[in-house]
């Protein structure tokens, strides 16, 4: 049997460089693998044996450190790595997964950084490793084994204060690729809850490859959910699933987010929803997938709270066979900030991603940089020590895209032209950076800027998207929203009548081009929408409620009270309404009725602007 | 005993020679332990399809769903596909629950001695070799391209190479290419 180790070491020596040839020549200090033994007990080792590696003193203290907390029994890595034996078997797989850097995983460049949780090998150890298996893996003495680190089970970051499971499994078939499948997750808090951090267990490490989270504090997620009578559904997580308070939430295999500071944690909102989007590679059979995520919280509120910015562009469009597609952007802070995590996303094209921090003094320091980028590592790069970015830095990505034939993972075979969107055979290009100002003031300054540019370049994307679903409704619907936040109401009218046009018998597309209309001005044609939508559904009241005050603006003050009484008779709580009326009955000449229903607002206990006002015209009327 | 990977006809001639002398290549077993010989073609039986796998190699079980494709599409035409688990620690127990697991209804073949590891000279499993008529090799490697290296592969594959070498061999044709390099996890360790 000797001849087959020996054959296997004449192609491993013929196949290596002239460097890594010479391996085992080199002096022993060179090679600097971690937990070595005693200078004493080396030295001994050394004249009992060659300079070659052995398992238990030199191997062993690499493959514990960085493979087995997850290659162990009942981790996610598909067999265990915990003893001499089965690293034996697997030696040469070992050196050619290891070598490629395809493990561990951690595609980022030397260099960058450090990241929590980096595991990458040294070129040292890589060699160590190679020339273990050129000597034919020989174990050593084996009382020089270190011992076994213990591997914590369960909970990683202690007994969670909650912990939130799926409540029926998912069945995911056999085959083929990647598969996506969302699953909103109602969080049963009570009350108002902080939150320092979460765990997530996949319940199948086999076939649960990574994990999106996000915090919904609105039933958007819960209703596409409702709808897929499977546990999950297939699509896209809505805009109103959010990180939560600029925290990224995410997993990959063998990554444990630490908790954060007391005072750093996130606000949990009771009725919100934690929406789990799981990336799955199918194993081969059918596979149950039921995942648990653990919450820990914090006693009290938080007293800083970071900013997520996204640079990125939504406008890709690369053409079919384009083997260099570069996208950019760059944003200057306006304030200084502490970089504290960094996740690059994209899809299967992209192959380079840089991401850069241009300082004031002119000096500029690369943040984030992947050679190779793997869609299936989305990892968040959480920095072992924040990044002090003084005001005026310079935050710029820059991702190359590869949508030639040549590219392994392209889906589309032969390529086709490719735009921005969500689905995996579509294409993305974020680099997400988490900051940390300086003070509370400075925060609402980075988050008013950079809201707006986020929001800018969504609406892009929406345009993209729509560019090739025109008749998407809820993309119209979407965008239409984005462009009335942005002041763009004419834009807004535009989309929301097409969505209308989409949607014939929808009383909310009417009420929703009628709010459009009336907001840019064009208030004709908003009674008009706003009287569709309520024929449409005559107990419309916010309709209703719109309606007369758009009739009040026009000074068609008698429908105005007309629709007005319609609407805060269906919704007595409606303050605006109420307020409404009272400035319709005061124009109608009926002081009395218009006193009542500024009193019934009152009542309702609104905002103290609104309060304010209601308890002015209150005063104005009284004297009349 | 050591075989080398075969390169001659002659060379599987002598192997089957002493194959034959016991009966059955030597180690070959199937799960309750009874020799059996995947490598002579009963009549009727005119290729048999040798996939080598183990219980834990996660590329080998993602081709579980295209191997039983591709075995019920050839069954009618003459063509058996064997599962060869060569890894020692893949007991018979183990194997059936793997076997249960992936729904594979197909003979198993234990070969814990690497005969026929060695005799059709595949390296990692998921690794396929078709056996003609004589015991001979007419195809060794991957079953497609799907998988290009470790962490990479194709959505979907552009070749078919255990389709393609199955069709040519029925129909007469010259076999090309006889063998293609398969990616998965590496038996050599194994042999030590």
């Amino acid at each position: 049997m000797k001849t087959a180790a020996l054959l296997l070491i004449a192609t491993l020596l013929a196949s290596a460089s002239p460097a890594e040839r010479n391996v085992r020549d080199l002096p022993r200090p060179a090679l600097a693998w971690g937990g070595s033994a005693s200078p004493a007990q080396a030295t001994n080792k050394a004249t009992l044996a060659d300079a070659s590696p052995v398992f238990s003193r030199d191997v062993a203290p690499i493959i514990f450190e960085s493979c087995t907390p997850c290659h162990r029994q009942g981790g996610p890595g598909p067999f265990p790595l915990s003893s001499y034996r089965d690293v034996r078997q697997r030696a040469t797989q070992i050196v050619q997964v290891t070598t490629r850097r395809f493990m561990p995983p951690w595609n980022v460049e030397p260099g960058i950084g450090p990241f929590q949780g980096q595991r990458p090998l040294s070129d040292a150890e890589l060699a160590l490793l190679q020339a273990w298996v050129a000597a034919d893996t020989p174990e050593g003495n084996p009382t020089d084994t270190p011992a076994l680190p213990s591997f914590a089970d369960g909970w990683l970051l202690g007994t969670p204060d909650l912990i939130v499971t799926l409540p029926e499994p998912f069945v995911l078939q056999a085959e083929p690729t990647d598969s996506f499948r969302i699953f909103a997750l109602p969080i049963p808090v009570t009350t108002r809850t902080y939150v320092r951090g979460i765990e997530f267990h996949p319940g199948n490490p086999r076939v649960v490859h990574h994990a999106n989270l996000r915090i919904d504090r609105t039933a958007a997620s819960r209703q596409r959910d409702a709808q897929d009578p499977l546990p999950g559904y297939d699509g896209l997580m809505p805009r109103s699933a959010e990180y939560p308070d600029g925290h990224f939430l995410g997993w990959t295999p063998g990554q444990v987010a630490p908790l954060v500071a007391p005072d750093l944690a996130w606000t949990l909102e009771p009725g919100s929803d934690l929406v789990v989007q799981l990336h799955m590679q199918p194993s081969g059979a059918v596979e149950s997938v039921r995942p648990s995520i653990g919450l820990y919280f914090s006693e009290r509120p938080p007293v800083r709270t970071p900013t997520i910015l996204r640079l990125g562009s939504q406008g890709i469009d690369i053409p079919p066979g384009e083997g260099r597609y570069v996208i950019q952007d760059a944003y200057t802070l306006p304030v200084d900030a502490d970089l504290l995590a960094i996740q690059p996303h994209a899809h299967y094209r992209a192959k380079e991603i840089i991401g850069t921090a241009s300082f004031p003094d002119g000096t500029s320091r690369r943040v984030m940089h992947i050679r190779d980028w793997d869609f299936r590592w989305q990892h968040v790069y959480r920095l072992v020590d924040p990044l002090a970015l003084p005001k005026g830095t310079r935050l710029s990505m820059e991702y190359t895209y590869d949508n030639s034939p040549g590219n392994i993972r392209n889906p589309e075979v032969p390529p086709t032209r490719v735009l921005w969107g969500q689905r995996s055979k579509d294409e993305m290009g974020d680099l997400w950076f988490q900051l940390l100002t300086r003070s509370e003031r400075d925060r609402e300054r980075l988050n008013g800027e950079i809201a707006a540019k986020m929001t800018a370049e969504d609406i892009i994307g929406y345009e993209t998207m729509l560019s090739v679903s025109p008749d998407d409704d809820e993309l119209h619907d979407d965008v239409a929203l984005l462009y009335l936040g942005s002041g763009r109401a004419s834009d807004a009218v535009r989309h929301f009548r097409a969505s209308a046009g989409l949607r014939p018998d929808s009383a909310a597309s009417r009420y929703n081009l009628g709010t459009a209309l009336a907001v840019s001005g064009q208030l004709d044609e908003a009674v008009v929408e706003y009287e569709r939508a309520i024929a449409l559904n005559p107990t419309y009241a916010v309709a209703l409620a719109n309606l007369g005050s758009v009739l009040l603006q026009q000074g068609r003050t008698k429908d105005a009270v007309r629709r007005l009484e319609q609407a805060v008779t269906l919704a007595p709580d409606n303050v605006e309404g109420l307020n409404s009326l009272s400035v319709a009955y005061a124009a109608e000449g009926d002081i009395e009725k218009a006193l009542s229903s500024i009193e019934r607002a009152l009542r309702l206990k609104p905002s103290p602007a609104m309060q304010q006002m209601l308890r002015q015209r209150r005063e104005q009327l009284s004297r009349r | 005993m050591v075989y080398r990977a075969l390169a001659s006809p002659a060379v599987i001639a002598s192997l089957l020679l002493q194959g034959s002398a016991s009966g059955s290549p030597r180690g070959v077993v199937d799960l309750d332990g009874r020799a059996v010989d995947p490598l002579s073609l009963p009549a009727g039986v005119r290729a048999r399809v040798l996939v080598f796998t183990t219980t834990d190699c996660p590329i080998s079980n993602r081709y579980a769903p295209e191997i039983k494709r591709l075995a019920a599409a050839y069954r009618e035409r003459g063509v058996t596909f064997w599962l060869v688990y060569p890894v020692p620690g893949d007991t018979p127990e183990k194997i059936r629950a793997h076997a249960a697991q992936f729904g594979y209804d197909l003979p198993i073949a234990r070969d814990t001695a690497f005969t026929l590891v060695k005799h059709t000279a595949v390296t990692v499993t998921p690794e396929v070799a078709v056996i003609k008529a004589g015991g001979y090799v007419a195809y060794r490697g991957r079953v497609d391209d799907r998988y290009v290296d470790f962490g990479l592969d194709r959505p979907t594959p552009t070749t078919h190479d255990l389709d393609q070498a199955l069709a040519n061999l029925l129909a007469g044709r010259p076999v090309e290419p006889i063998s293609t390099r398969a990616v998965g996890c590496m038996l050599s360790d194994l042999l030590k």
